[in-house]
């Protein structure tokens, strides 16, 4: 279709109200910002591994002095840095040409101010080791970076937030259950990393269709890793394995793989087919060596391996690649 | 219901953990409402000098009574100055106190794990060495446990050293 009749098309189509003009300037939008992200990552990339090798200087920089510093000293050095940081980015982020700095200075100020945090409690004397201080410090953490985010729009502190939330989680866990007697040998470990798992999922979703679909990718990735690996543990080693979750296994990994064509999400075929890999040798293992001896079940093993491989290989060409094409 | 249609994953994202929370709290929480222990027991702490195995060779229940032993190996650990403390715990007060042997010998006792009304005493937890599933070890913690639940007991002996503790048994009067 030539240029001038595409535009002709479109013209009618938007005359006749079949077509609305946000959803135009949404597919034109859409289109412009896959190619500026692109530009972005490696400008990006560079702004982390620069602030990262600044925190690791500050970092060996206290330590070398850390003895030799008061406790107002270790403050101004630590959280100091971090609100300093913090401080720059905000003015950074005022300025157009500079605006994409931020996210460099975001980036130290959110690896330093944690330790800041942690400094000052050690400074007020609390014990950093116990459950309290942990809950605390996480607590304060997670919603430090919930409203940073609400005010600035900035991903990077979405990141933060969800790093100190599952922080949280688990030592708000620690500390209500994890001494109980009821729940020992109640795998309550796997539950709540299946859980996690499963909320980075839903959380990968929710941000998919929006501005914020660079963290989709690393939300499945983590939470598929995280609910895969849970549901594999809670199927239990030899000689104590449990039945249920050995049964319920390959059903639950064939539905991350059928997860993975509906979200176009490699992250979801990747470990889908990494953990089929290993529940067949896990299985193989433990039921098939003796009987069928070990040389006869690796040359099972290899050709499921070879099978899953291929697998894998055939729904990335076919559905995956073409997706993302 | 729109609104929460179309933000169903960041609802279930936040959901979930909470979920898990809450229905942990209740499974623990809700059995609690019918514990109700009222089989007193009795024990002892060890306080070896020498060797932690004395009691054990020194005391005894049998046919229901507290009985001791003056020989053989019993007698050596009489000879080093074993001490030895006697407690009886008040499962409803959740506090013990101290008697005498010649007290405790006068108790109707049932040496079997279980109480004559379904309660059993266990120890804690070991501890875990991965970071982000810390565990605080408390194997030397006493709990007792029945009816879906569990209380901590609190009991006389140093947690640090929990070999020192010995159940002898439940009264039975």
């Amino acid at each position: 279709m030539e240029k001038q009749a595409l535009l002709q098309e479109l013209k009618s189509q938007y005359e006749q109200k079949l077509i609305k003009r946000e959803e135009v300037l949404a597919v034109l939008d859409e289109t412009s910002a896959i190619v500026s992200d692109r530009k972005a990552t490696v400008s990006h990339l560079l702004y982390y591994l620069g602030a990262a090798i600044v925190v690791l200087g500050i970092a060996i920089l206290i330590g070398q002095n850390w003895q030799n510093l008061n406790a107002v000293s270790r403050v101004v050095a630590t959280l100091g840095a971090g609100i300093a940081s913090f401080v720059v980015g905000v003015i950074l982020r005022q300025d157009e040409k500079l605006s994409s700095l931020d996210q460099a200075f975001f980036f130290i100020s959110s690896l330093v101010t944690p330790i800041g945090i942690s400094v000052v409690f050690d400074v007020a004397g609390y014990n950093l080791s116990s459950l309290h201080t942990q809950m605390v410090i996480s607590g304060i953490l997670s919603l430090m970076y919930l409203f940073s985010f609400v005010v600035l729009r900035n991903s990077l502190f979405i990141v933060f937030a969800v790093i100190y939330l599952t922080a949280f989680f688990y030592i708000i866990t620690n500390y209500l259950f994890v001494n109980n007697p009821q729940l020992i040998g109640l795998h309550f470990n796997e539950y709540r990393t299946l859980a996690v798992g499963l909320s980075y999922i839903f959380l990968g979703h929710y941000f998919a269709p929006g501005a914020r679909r660079g963290l989709t990718g690393p939300l499945y990735g983590f939470g598929v890793l995280a609910f895969l690996g849970a549901v594999f543990a809670l199927t239990g080693w030899s000689p104590r394995q449990n039945l249920f979750w050995e049964l319920i296994f390959p059903f639950v990994d064939f539905g991350v793989i059928f997860l993975s064509l509906k979200l176009k999400s490699k992250s979801f075929l990747v470990f889908g087919s990494i953990f089929l890999i290993a529940y067949i040798l896990k299985l193989t293992v433990e039921y098939f060596s003796k009987s069928l001896g070990w040389p006869l079940a690796l040359v099972i093993v290899g050709f499921a391996i070879i099978g899953v491989g291929y697998l894998t290989f055939f729904l990335n060409q076919r559905y995956l690649k073409e997706a993302r094409k | 219901m729109e609104r929460l249609r179309k933000n169903f994953s960041l609802v279930a994202a936040i959901s979930i953990p909470v979920f898990l929370i809450v229905a942990v709290i209740i499974s623990i929480y809700l059995p609690s409402l019918f514990f109700k222990p009222k089989t007193n027991f009795l024990y002892l702490v060890d306080n070896p000098v020498y060797d932690s195995t004395c009691s054990q060779n020194l005391y005894s229940v049998v046919n229901g009574k507290l009985i001791t032993s003056n020989e053989g190996s019993a007698y050596e650990c009489n000879l080093r100055n074993n001490k030895v403390e006697f407690y009886v715990h008040d499962i409803r007060q959740n506090q013990s106190r101290p008697i005498s042997f010649y007290q405790a010998q006068a108790f109707n006792l049932s040496p079997s794990p279980r109480s004559p009304d379904g309660y059993e005493i266990v120890s804690g937890g070991n501890g875990n060495v991965f970071p982000i599933f810390y565990v605080r070890s408390d194997y030397g913690v006493k709990y007792l446990e029945g009816r879906g639940t569990s209380q901590k007991l609190s009991l006389q002996f140093n947690t640090d050293q929990p070999y020192k503790f010995r159940f002898l048994g439940w009264i039975l009067d």
